[in-house]
């Protein structure tokens, strides 16, 4: 492990520890990332496709504007950036000092194998003779004592598992590098100076062995959800066939069942894990892909929580199009079917019958473990928690979790006056490089190995071939690459020869990438002129195969050029459009930052939906952030202000407002942050407008936290949620209305707990630990009755009074209510802003709702670079959840503002003006909106913080008048060329 | 319903409609007028911007020849808005070229008034001189002797597009008796706008112009089909297009001549063409032998890849050719086939989107 | 090495997934032919039509083209607009006499290297049967 002064420790590398050491490294500071287990990803490694659209796209969260830092690779098969150190199979076993000085003690457990030495032949694995059930894939399938402990991943060499291990040596003397280590004495390390610590240790699933009537672990066709993803995974035991552990049989019939582990009070679990619903929709999805059309897949489930902005219209799809089956009921038990191998489910159904059911395969949907407790440290001044070390998130409250924790983390580091390293300063863009200057001269280095015997003459064959290419290459052989005096020999011949260009023929170009890395530092070479061909791993290759790829490299370090772009200057101070709480926080955030702030609001008053927030907390809140907001002399806030035209890029942006009085002003800005906020939905369902005591949910609230209720006289009130929403044309859950009518229900029977009241639900929506409020009203005696979309109740405005018609879930007659009061859960919905949608050339859902760059790597993104967003513009949420959002949204705008200027990287697409004919089909496909029509200068310019160099640009553009550096036409033909 | 107006020709259709093109410069509904014109030194009508109405007198806007494809020079005219008004009269192909650069930003139409006619085709260049040797006025005689037309090329023989698309004012030949009357035909409202300012009285569109198109419909489209099957016979495997092309210089003559082929400068005179001596000496040493200029083939299949969307098939390519390789035979029968696959006709409806430029989104699954 | 015919194929591949999938076969040791050299590119929408027609040209026997499962590309769509594009190149190219079976796109996700050596073996095989290029040992002008 290198040397580097950790500054910030991340504690877990799964989504949000990654998420949390990227915004770091991002703005400037030195991260250290440690993990308890081998591999770096978190539980996606075991995923390979997520809600809620099936794909992964895992790569989205890596950087997009300093992107040479970090490798370009699948973020699932590890993690590399020269600002963040990994050390895996560590822990932390104390914290102690004072924040900004923080003293961190940390335990690592030896991994067995030399990450320096191994070349992952593979051969220790052969002849390892201890076989374990294999844990990555959850216990289906063997594996070996030593093993790449993630299959799919590289970026760690082999590792032992100690547990398993027998220490017999054979494994030892196999391995032709000498890597393997039988050492696992625990080493205890101590690192000091560290800044801050971000605890991102993610949530421990439930393990169901424990719940014997659901006979996990003793029936083998009863599999967890993330068994069921190994399962189905093509990298998993079954190569992705879906079939049924016990006999291998293609899986006809499978059933998932919800909340195994979570809303259970037997098991102290009285929460909901918000992530298992529409994990098993996604499962069952990606499962009718796999299986026969005749297949059936049925969810057995309480309550549906879809309660995301589009997770309403995924399980309509997932029912209606792709023909899952749900079924409201909680099955308590499972047997063995007719065949042993079969699993019988007794359930009841829609129509309260008692149903029997075989299946062939049965998935657990596993929730967060119970009575988890973050470890003591967590507390210590200094240490942020993510919000995934607190319960079950998906992809989405990851990520804005971590932001959030790293956006506090940031701020408490501004305010004690510690600062990153100045980026700015030390970043060299690689493409100013002398190696551009000359003409290309490549030095080929020859790996004599120190391992195969017969390579000398491989080599010599090969060499032959080489001296007949024309032009020159300069060509030696080295000894044992993969050792530090191999490595010392090619670092000589570079000083002291004149190549411009480095090929290599060695082994697995793994082994050699984190190798090249340490040549920047001590010579002129850098990995863009650096190619390697591996000539000795796989099976025996003839001469004429291992030349040609020989002859791709060297053609591919020919054709590299050098960059032209320029930076970008960054104007350091932000635009934040809405002064509601997502907005509002947004701004202080910024603030504490230092970073200069316009808060444009359209009202005359700051707090956006705060007037209409009744609970007590939360208003405080609140309040505590907007007078922070309005005594901040570096928030400028305009309010009756309304945005009228905004331009640039990136960095730089310009827009005008317009003040009520028709006075405008000019802002310049770095970037953009939109928390427009969104209002109670209006609904003519349920005869709201007939009468006047049927109210809105919002109404009711205030009415019953009103003095007066008390004097009223409440026999009865009846409520009815979803009501003209989740279904078309507004099908998506709101979010805040199963908590808020819960609350209202419960203090209803506070204040008079006689009145009955009754709540007309399709699915209580309480996720995470808000399903305590759910569990407290029926205990209070509030009752619940569902019904479907095509079971609705029916509100009748009678002789003055009010008459609700429904259906007893239980006995299914009809009852009838007379309320004194009916409130109705209307939703929310986002404010109009369809002119700001056209400044900013952004898009929104078919709700209104501000679509993100990507629903979960990148929720707070546009895709825009340089404008975010957050709060209810973006898709329901919780006022403190819009806060957060908002907090998010900073952090990620920070990686702009932290930037005096935008470095131009490696990776760009360029514009060569003097060919380009302006035809303009560049900036049509361009899937990043990053290039523009210089219109002074009539030219077609790049966006460099936007490009993130795909292509798409200069293979649409008929001249190559746009190109992308390093995959140059002429080279990629080139290498072409070679490999026939 | 659609504006007429009919115009007495009096054996000179080239005269009427160069005095409705001179009225419209005079009336000041257009500022300048792109049309074929017949300078003093050759015979050959080249594409010219008059804005004197009384230079009108040596346009040649029905004139049976086309030096070049003046997409191009409309283009030129129209690369942005000026405030004025221009009108171009340009043949069928020529318009369809127009629309394409207008969809690439070559062009704006806003301010163009386009004026085309039903395309009887066009004689090549040598063939037209040597006719205009020992003819006057070629134009008349090509429309008053139907036998004359047969000397059109033969990519023009084959083109079903005779009538404009998207033209805001269509002179109509089809089913007329054009020594003694034509017809004005408005397409858009600015085409209205001009037969109404010009005082045209307007009739219903006669019956005849329908069953004309027709009948020249169905035999361009037979002519069409078999320059279809004789081309892909000559290019359908590698061997026989090598013969095909054999003679190819390279000169890229088809390339400048092409009015679709819109680039500054061609992606194959960039330096991604220019191969360094060790790529050509590595080549030959693979190959045992390389001929040069390398890449014919690869030329041609590109400039194919790049704009066969849009080939418009106006024939220019082989006109220009030193080589005599029917490289448009070659582009209109393989474009045929792409423009199928898109379903997309190169200049039909400037909204139309260049295929490219669309994709479906598919399903998660990929299905 | 014997006599029989032996595929040359050329494989551009995405960087984002089947690059990476391709890596997982080789280091998970799933073999495919040797003749299947590999060229990675950031995205299957970087594919300009001249590398297919350069491949052709030059004497692959088939042109494999593998970029993410729509909806994963890294840059949002580049598959989808690669394969219009390839779509078009292969109507052309068939009109030559390539058999647009030696094009052959499809979408391997990053963790799928089973699937990556499964479609080498099968894109192998159908060439294969398909026999050498049109162009092969033939000088193209």
């Amino acid at each position: 492990m290198g040397n580097k002064i950790a500054k910030i420790l991340v504690v877990g590398a799964g989504i949000s520890g990654i998420r949390a050491a990227l915004d770091f490294a991002d703005i400037g500071y030195q991260v250290c990332v440690v993990e308890k287990s081998p591999a770096v990803g978190g539980i996606l490694l075991q995923l390979d496709r997520q809600f809620p659209n099936n794909h992964c796209g895992m790569c989205r969260m890596l950087p997009m504007i300093d992107r040479d830092v970090c490798s370009q690779f699948c973020l699932r098969r590890g993690l590399f950036h020269d600002s963040i150190s990994v050390h895996t199979s560590t822990e932390v076993v104390s914290i102690e000092g004072n924040p900004g000085q923080l003293k961190v003690v940390l335990s690592r457990q030896p991994r067995g194998v030399d990450s320096e030495l191994c070349n992952f032949c593979g051969k220790c694995e052969e002849v390892c003779p201890v076989s374990v059930p294999d844990t990555f894939n959850e216990g289906l399938g063997e594996r070996k004592a030593i093993c790449l402990p993630v299959p799919h991943q590289t970026s760690g060499p082999y590792s032992i598992d100690w547990a398993s291990c027998t220490k017999c040596g054979e494994c030892e003397k196999a391995c032709p590098t000498g890597a393997v280590k039988l050492d696992n004495e625990h080493e205890t390390f101590d690192m000091e100076d560290v800044a801050a610590v971000i605890i991102a240790t993610g949530t421990k699933l439930f393990n169901p062995d424990s719940v014997d009537l659901y006979g996990c672990g003793e029936f083998p066709n009863v599999v967890t959800s993330t068994a069921f993803e190994r399962i189905i995974s093509s990298s998993g035991p079954f190569k992705g066939s879906l079939v049924r552990p016990s006999d291998g049989r293609e899986v006809k019939k499978v059933a998932w069942l919800q909340c195994v582990g979570s809303r259970n009070l037997m098991i102290g679990a009285d929460y909901c894990s918000s992530a298992c619903c529409m994990f098993a929709i996604k499962e069952a999805l990606l499962a009718r892909e796999k299986m026969s059309k005749d297949a059936e897949t049925v969810i057995f489930y309480m309550d549906m929580r879809t309660f995301g902005r589009d997770f309403q219209r995924y399980r309509d799809r997932a029912e209606k199009e792709s023909g899952v089956r749900f079924v409201r009921c909680r099955v308590h038990s499972i047997e063995p079917g007719e065949n042993p191998d079969d699993l019988r489910l007794k359930y009841v159904d829609s129509s309260r019958k008692t149903v029997e059911e075989d299946f062939d395969m049965i998935v657990l949907s596993t929730g967060k473990e119970p009575g988890r407790k973050l470890p003591d440290y967590a507390s210590h001044e200094g240490v942020f928690v993510a919000d995934s070390a607190k319960g079950l998130k998906d992809i989405s409250g990851s990520v804005i979790g971590a932001e959030v924790a790293a956006g506090r983390a940031s701020r408490m580091l501004k305010n004690l006056g510690i600062m990153p390293a100045d980026k700015d300063k030390d970043q060299k863009s690689a493409g100013q490089s002398k190696a551009f200057e000359e003409r290309p001269r490549v030095q080929v280095v020859l790996c004599e190995c120190g391992v195969i015997s017969d390579a000398g003459s491989l080599l010599d064959g090969i060499e032959s071939e080489l001296e007949k290419f024309p032009g020159r290459l300069d060509i030696v052989r080295v000894k044992s690459l993969c050792r530090k005096e191999g490595w010392d020999k090619v670092k000589q011949i570079i000083r002291d020869g004149s190549a411009n260009r480095l090929v290599f023929a060695a082994c697995n170009k793994n082994v050699l990438g984190p190798k090249i890395k340490e040549l920047e530092e001590d010579t002129e070479i850098f990995d863009s002129i650096v190619e390697s061909a591996d000539i000795y791993s796989g099976d025996e290759r003839s001469i004429d195969s291992l030349i040609k790829d020989l002859d791709m490299a060297v053609s591919r370090l020919r054709s590299r050029r050098a960059l032209f772009e320029h930076s970008q200057p960054v104007t350091g101070s932000a635009l934040v459009i809405g002064g509601g709480p997502a907005g509002l926080s947004a701004a202080l955030a910024l603030a504490d930052h230092k970073i200069d702030v316009f808060l444009v609001e359209k009202s005359e008053t700051l707090g956006g939906n705060l007037k209409y927030i009744i609970d007590k907390e939360l208003r405080q809140s609140i309040e505590e952030i907007l007078n922070k907001v309005e005594g901040n002399p570096r928030i400028k806030i305009h309010k009756e202000a309304e945005l009228i035209t905004s331009s640039g890029i990136s960095g730089n942006f310009t827009s005008k407002i317009q003040m009520k009085t028709g006075e405008q002003k000019t802002i310049l800005h770095g970037v953009t942050i939109l928390a427009t906020g969104g209002t109670a939905a209006e609904t003519d369902s349920y005869s709201m407008d007939d009468h006047e005591r049927i109210v809105s949910l919002f109404e009711m609230e205030k009415l019953v936290n009103d003095a007066s209720f008390s004097g009223q006289a409440v026999k009865s009130i009846v409520m009815i949620q979803c009501a003209g929403t989740r279904e078309e044309p507004r099908n998506y859950c709101s979010r805040v209305c199963c908590i808020k009518s819960l609350n209202n229900a419960l203090k209803i029977k506070q204040i008079h707990p006689d009145a009955e009241v009754y709540i007309f639900y399709r699915d209580i929506m309480t996720y995470g630990d808000s399903e305590r409020i759910y569990t407290e009203a029926r205990k209070k005696g509030i009752v619940f009755i569902p019904f479907d979309i095509d079971t609705k109740p029916e509100v009748l405005v009678e002789s003055g009074g009010l008459l609700v018609k429904g259906i007893d879930p239980v006995l299914g007659v009809p009852v009838e209510l007379k309320p004194d009061w009916l409130s109705l859960a209307v939703g929310v919905v986002p404010n109009f802003i369809k002119d700001l949608v056209k400044i900013f050339g952004i898009e929104t859902t078919q709700d209104g709702f501000i679509k993100e760059a990507d629903s979960k790597w990148r929720p707070v993104d546009t895709g825009q670079e340089g404008i975010f967003v957050c709060g209810l513009a973006r898709a329901p949420a919780r006022a403190d959840e819009a806060m957060k959002e908002g907090e998010a949204a900073a952090q990620r705008a920070l990686r702009i503002l932290s930037k005096n200027e935008i470095i131009p990287q490696r990776l760009l697409a360029r514009v060569r003006h003097s060919i380009c004919s302006m035809c303009s089909l560049c900036i049509e496909v361009c899937p990043f909106n990053a290039r523009y029509i210089d219109t002074a200068e009539g030219k077609i310019m790049v966006d460099i913080a936007s490009c993130q160099g795909c292509g798409t640009c200069a293979a649409i553009c008929p001249n190559s008048a746009t190109l992308i550096v390093d995959f140059e036409d002429d080279g990629i033909m080139n290498v072409i060329e070679a490999a026939l | 319903m659609t504006m007429y107006a009919i115009l007495e020709t009096n054996n000179n259709p080239s005269e009427t409609i160069r005095s409705v093109l001179k009225n419209m410069l005079s009336e000041k509904l257009v500022d300048v007028v792109l049309v074929p014109f017949k300078t003093e030194y050759s015979s050959l009508p080249m594409p010219t911007l008059i804005a004197d109405p009384e230079k009108m007198l040596q346009a040649q806007p029905l004139a049976p020849a086309a030096p070049f494809n003046a997409a191009r020079q409309a283009a030129s005219v129209l690369r942005y808005p000026t405030g004025k008004k221009v009108a171009v009269v340009l043949r069928t192909c020529e318009i369809r070229a127009l629309i394409e650069l207008a969809k690439l930003k070559q062009c704006v139409l806003d301010e163009a008034i386009l004026i085309g006619f039903d395309c009887m085709g066009r004689i090549e260049n040598d063939s037209y001189l040597e006719m205009a040797a020992q003819e006057e006025d070629i134009t008349t005689s090509f429309y008053a002797d139907s036998s004359m037309q047969d000397r059109i090329t033969g990519i023009c023989k084959a083109c079903e597009y005779f009538q404009p698309y998207g033209a805001d004012l269509t002179i109509c030949l089809l089913g007329m008796p054009v020594m003694e009357k034509i017809g004005l035909m408005a397409g858009t409202e600015a085409g209205e706008n001009i037969i109404k300012s010009l005082g045209l009285s307007t009739v219903e569109q006669p019956e005849g112009r329908e069953v004309a198109a027709n009948s020249l419909l169905q035999k361009r489209t037979e002519a069409r089909d078999k320059l279809f099957s004789e081309t892909s016979e000559k290019i359908k495997d590698i061997e026989k297009f090598q013969k095909t092309i054999a003679n190819c210089l390279n000169c890229y003559n088809c390339r400048n001549a092409c009015p679709v082929c819109y680039c500054k400068e061609c992606v194959f005179l960039t330096d991604v063409f220019a191969h360094e001596p060790e790529v050509l000496q590595r080549r030959a040493a693979k190959r045992g032998a390389v001929k040069l200029p390398a890449d014919t083939t690869m030329f041609h299949m590109t400039r194919l890849a790049h704009m066969s969307h849009a080939c418009v098939g106006c024939g220019q390519c082989s006109s220009v050719c030193p080589s005599s390789i029917p490289v448009a035979d070659i582009f209109r029968t393989v474009s045929a086939k792409v423009q199928e696959l898109y379903n997309y006709v190169p200049g039909r409806d400037i909204s139309e989107s260049i295929p490219y430029l669309v994709f479906e989104e598919e399903s998660s699954n990929g299905k | 090495m014997s006599d029989e015919f032996e595929p040359k194929i050329i494989a551009l591949v995405c960087n984002w997934c089947t690059y990476t999938a391709a890596d997982l076969a080789g280091t998970s040791r799933l073999a495919y032919s040797a003749n299947v050299r590999i060229i990675r590119l950031m995205c299957t929408g970087m594919i300009d039509p001249k590398y297919i027609l350069k491949a052709l040209l030059d004497g692959a026997d088939g042109v494999f083209i593998g970029g993410c499962h729509p909806g994963d590309c890294h840059y949002i769509n580049g598959n989808l607009k690669a394969k219009k594009r390839i779509s078009g190149i292969s109507k052309i190219v068939e009109q030559f006499g390539f058999d647009p079976e030696r094009l052959r796109l499809r979408w391997i996700g990053a963790s799928e290297g089973p699937e990556f050596q499964r479609n080498m073996n099968e894109f192998f095989e159908s060439i294969k049967a398909l026999g050498s290029t049109p162009v092969r040992d033939r000088m193209i002008l």
